[in-house]
């Protein structure tokens, strides 16, 4: 696989976080997981994945903060990764305009196909 | 000069000055009385005197005359001078000494001839006429009075000299030495004089013929002259100074047969001596009554200025506002009048001040008590009045805030821009959405209305400003904003997950085992399910809010009820990497519920429970039962809950972890919707936390009975719709694992 060699997925719900797991590995992706923010900086610094799937609303630490800390803080090694926002939101209202400096996307889980995740893998690739 | 000095004042006027003009009319009425009469009284005693004194010389020349008129004398003189021998003179000497021996005041007789040359004499063998200083050459034809110092013992004498005369020639003189005992004697009887009354006889020439009380000889002579007695003796009295310098009064008149002047006096002292006594008196009564007046005049001027001088003051405090001062005086008089005027003023005046101060106090409680922030401002924009209210607004109390300007007091905000509202607007003007920063540092959205007060209503104030506090509905607003949010993310992560299951199942072509195939469609179905009971969530909260939930009661055993849901959470516990435990009977605990709605607050406080809890956490769930009541608590090791936000937790829409930022998800509902249902039940639940250590949720349901069911059960019982949720709860349950 040529490109993206791995992805981190934050994601605290456990089923989205398994179907999207299941749907990637069965893709031939090298996927990792993180239960909540705190969780997903870890993962980062320890994976140093190529792409994140950045989860907004997460216990311990939301993903707009993870986001912020990856691409800014070199200690995590994470800043020229790319940085995909998941969400459920009603709107977008709280993608800013530093948030979308940051981000390299944003997609809404309830209407997308899975298929449409790697899409948009492959866009970065 | 106040009222009472000019009181006193006019008193001693009046009192003093008729006793005054009657003393001084009295006073010279008197003493010119007393002068006149006590000149009378000089006068009286002179003329006596000189009657007296006048007598005396009249019956003496009468005896010398009456001796040269006797007839032996006459012969026995003729005798003598006609015979050569001198016959006869020896003869005379015995009819001289006759004589003397029959008038005991002649003290010694001389006859002397025509040429002087003695011829006889009663004193035989003594000093002769010449020695003795008699007249000898006379050419006497009438008698001769005078006074002569008598050598023979050197005594005043009277010798009173007259010819004899006989067949119409002198044919001698015939002396008499008469002794002055008699006329000293009267001149001494100043009968009806005082102390220094006196008289005197006195010469023309101002020797003193009988100084008896004057002091010397000299100091009459000298001061008699001086005093010009003799050109107006008929001036009843003179006023005069004598040679003690004495003022005195005094009276002369001429004696008789002599050049004498008889004269009295008396010293003026002592004859005005009852004037003066008057005037003394006179003096001392003017200075008792006077003090009598003064003391009269101040006893009567407090009588009135004492009452005047209260109701002064008085009227001075109710003047300064103390209107429940009263005057203390009860008088029938004027001043009593006055005074109860005064306190009547006083009592109205402090009527319409308590009616004014009583609506000025409603007017005061009523703008205090209008929640909207309200400012009545000058044409500046300086605040004149704030009531209580916007205390609420601004964080300071309302009095520090006048002269203040709106301006700096607000700096507004709309939508992000700053906004300046015009004040001064005619008219009304209404500014919504405006915000601004507390001194609390705290934002506040609220509503602004500015009046412009009518021109010449007398009033100062130019706008009165309403601030209505918005930001609680405001914060409601977001709230709902942000449950609206919240609520899709709640549907859509369920329905997420069934399109992730249902996708994952269309893989290969749907060409999966069997069991895998059957995992997938379970978990959609389970997400269903979640989705379908977030609807009944929403649902319930309408139903709640519209009274219309209704529950099924029957006899529940809340430990089995309790067990099966712990034992249902268990997967999403282990999931979580956390303990869950379950202590307490798992059956035989009975309460009257719905076993439905129980199922679900349960269900509701060990998810959260679970949520709320780090991994390696633990949450304990304890089912115990006392006589009263059944308790199902539930405690988590989890992040807690902090004090200021556990009394919102049961409210609607509430989360405590604030809002989206914090990441924690949920709509807010749960807790709401489970303390609703556990009110319906008669029960309690309630929270104990701990930031940082964990929640203890306890419900409490009373303990089964037959009449408690009896009670609870609803009048119409809804049993479709319960049966339709039973129904419902049934698939939940079903399809959970």
């Amino acid at each position: 696989m040529a490109g993206l060699q791995k992805i981190l997925l934050v994601e605290d719900n456990i089923e989205l976080r398994n179907i999207y797991e299941m749907f990637l590995k069965h893709r031939g992706y090298d996927i990792a997981t993180a239960v909540d923010g705190e969780d997903g900086l870890r993962k980062a610094k320890e994976v140093q994945p190529d792409l994140v799937f950045l989860d907004i609303m997460m216990p311990n630490l939301d993903g707009l903060k993870v986001l912020k800390i990856l691409r800014h803080d070199e200690s995590y090694g994470c800043t020229k990764a790319k940085i995909v926002l998941l969400t459920n939101l009603g709107d977008a209202s709280r993608v800013n305009a530093q948030v979308k400096q940051d981000m390299d996307g944003y997609v809404i889980k309830a209407e997308i196909e899975l298929n449409d995740l790697i899409d948009i893998i492959k866009s970065f690739e | 000069m106040n009222i009472r000095q000019k009181f006193v004042t006019l008193l001693l006027l009046i009192g003093l000055l008729p006793m005054l003009a009657v003393s001084v009319i009295a006073f010279n009425t008197i003493s010119g009385a007393l002068l006149n009469s006590t000149g009378d009284q000089l006068n009286s005693l002179a003329i006596k005197q000189e009657q007296r004194i006048s007598t005396l010389l009249q019956n003496k020349r009468e005896e010398v005359v009456k001796l040269s008129n006797q007839y032996d004398f006459q012969v026995s003189l003729r005798k003598y001078n006609a015979t050569v021998g001198k016959e006869g003179r020896d003869t005379l000497g015995a009819i001289l000494q006759s004589k003397k021996v029959d008038v005991p005041t002649i003290q010694a007789m001389y006859l002397t001839g025509a040429d002087g040359s003695a011829i006889a004499t009663s004193e035989i063998g003594g000093r002769t006429l010449a020695e003795r200083g008699g007249a000898t050459s006379l050419d006497v034809t009438e008698t001769n009075v005078a006074m002569r110092k008598d050598p023979v013992d050197g005594f005043s004498k009277l010798f009173i000299t007259t010819a004899v005369t006989i067949n119409k020639q002198k044919a001698g003189l015939l002396t008499a030495i008469f002794r002055t005992d008699d006329l000293v004697a009267v001149v001494q009887d100043y009968t009806g004089l005082d102390e220094t009354g006196e008289t005197v006889v006195v010469a023309k020439d101002g020797v003193s013929l009988f100084p008896l009380r004057f002091d010397t000889e000299a100091g009459l002579r000298t001061s008699l002259a001086s005093l010009d007695l003799f050109k107006n003796v008929d001036v009843p009295h003179k006023e005069a100074v004598d040679y003690r310098k004495k003022d005195i009064l005094l009276v002369a008149h001429d004696v008789g047969l002599t050049d004498w002047v008889v004269a009295t006096k008396i010293d003026k002292d002592e004859a005005f001596a009852p004037i003066t006594l008057l005037r003394n008196s006179m003096v001392v009564i003017l200075l008792f009554v006077s003090l009598g007046i003064v003391l009269v005049a101040l006893f009567f001027t407090r009588l009135f200025t004492g009452p005047i001088l209260q109701i002064g003051r008085v009227s001075e405090r109710i003047g300064r506002g103390d209107f429940a001062a009263r005057t203390t005086i009860e008088r029938s008089d004027e001043i009593g009048t006055l005074a109860h005027s005064v306190n009547t003023m006083g009592m109205n005046l402090s009527g319409l001040v308590g009616n004014i101060e009583s609506q000025r106090r409603r007017l005061q409680i009523i703008l205090d008590n209008i929640t909207e922030g309200i400012f009545a401002i000058d044409e500046h924009d300086n605040v004149l009045l704030a009531n209580k209210a916007v205390q609420g607004l601004l964080l300071v109390d309302p009095v520090t805030l006048v002269g203040k300007n709106m301006q700096e007091l607000f700096h507004m905000q709309h939508g992000l821009q700053d906004f300046t509202p015009d004040y001064q607007a005619e008219g009304v003007h209404v500014y919504t959405n405006l915000q601004y920063i507390d001194s609390a540092n705290a934002q506040r959205y609220v509503k602004l209305i500015v009046t412009r007060v009518k021109e010449g209503v007398g009033s100062a104030a130019r706008a009165i400003v309403t601030i209505h506090d918005e930001t609680s509905s405001h914060e409601l607003e977001n709230m709902k904003t942000d449950f609206v949010s919240m609520a899709a993310h709640e549907l859509r992560t369920p329905l997420t997950a069934i399109r992730g299951y249902l996708e994952v199942a269309l893989f290969k072509d749907g060409r999966h085992e069997t069991a895998d195939l059957m995992t997938y469609v379970r978990q959609a179905l389970k997400n269903v399910a979640e989705l379908g009971g977030l609807i009944n969530n929403l649902l319930d909260v309408t139903r709640i809010e519209r009274g219309t939930l209704t529950l099924n009661m029957e006899k529940v055993d809340v430990a089995a009820e309790t067990a099966r849901a712990v034992e249902d959470a268990r997967f999403a516990a282990e999931d979580k990497k956390l303990s869950i435990s379950y202590a307490g009977p798992t059956s035989g605990v009975y309460a009257v519920a719905d076993s439905l709605a129980l199922h679900e607050v349960v269900n509701n406080l060990v998810s959260n429970a679970i949520k709320y809890t780090m991994p390696d956490g633990k949450v304990e769930v304890v089912v115990s039962q006392d006589d009263a009541n059944c308790t199902v608590s539930v405690k988590d090791s989890g992040v807690g809950i902090a004090k200021n936000a556990q009394q919102y937790l049961f409210t609607k829409f509430y989360r405590v972890h604030g809002g989206l930022d914090s990441g924690s998800t949920g709509t807010g509902l749960g807790l709401f919707i489970a303390k609703s249902i556990i009110d319906r039940h008669r029960g309690t639940i309630k929270v104990e936390s701990e930031e940082g250590k964990g929640s203890t949720f306890t419900l409490s349901l009373p303990v089964f009975t037959a009449e408690r069911l009896a009670q609870l059960q609803p009048i119409t019982d809804n049993a479709g719709e319960a049966n339709i949720r039973r129904k419902r709860g049934w698939i939940t349950k079903n399809i959970a694992r």
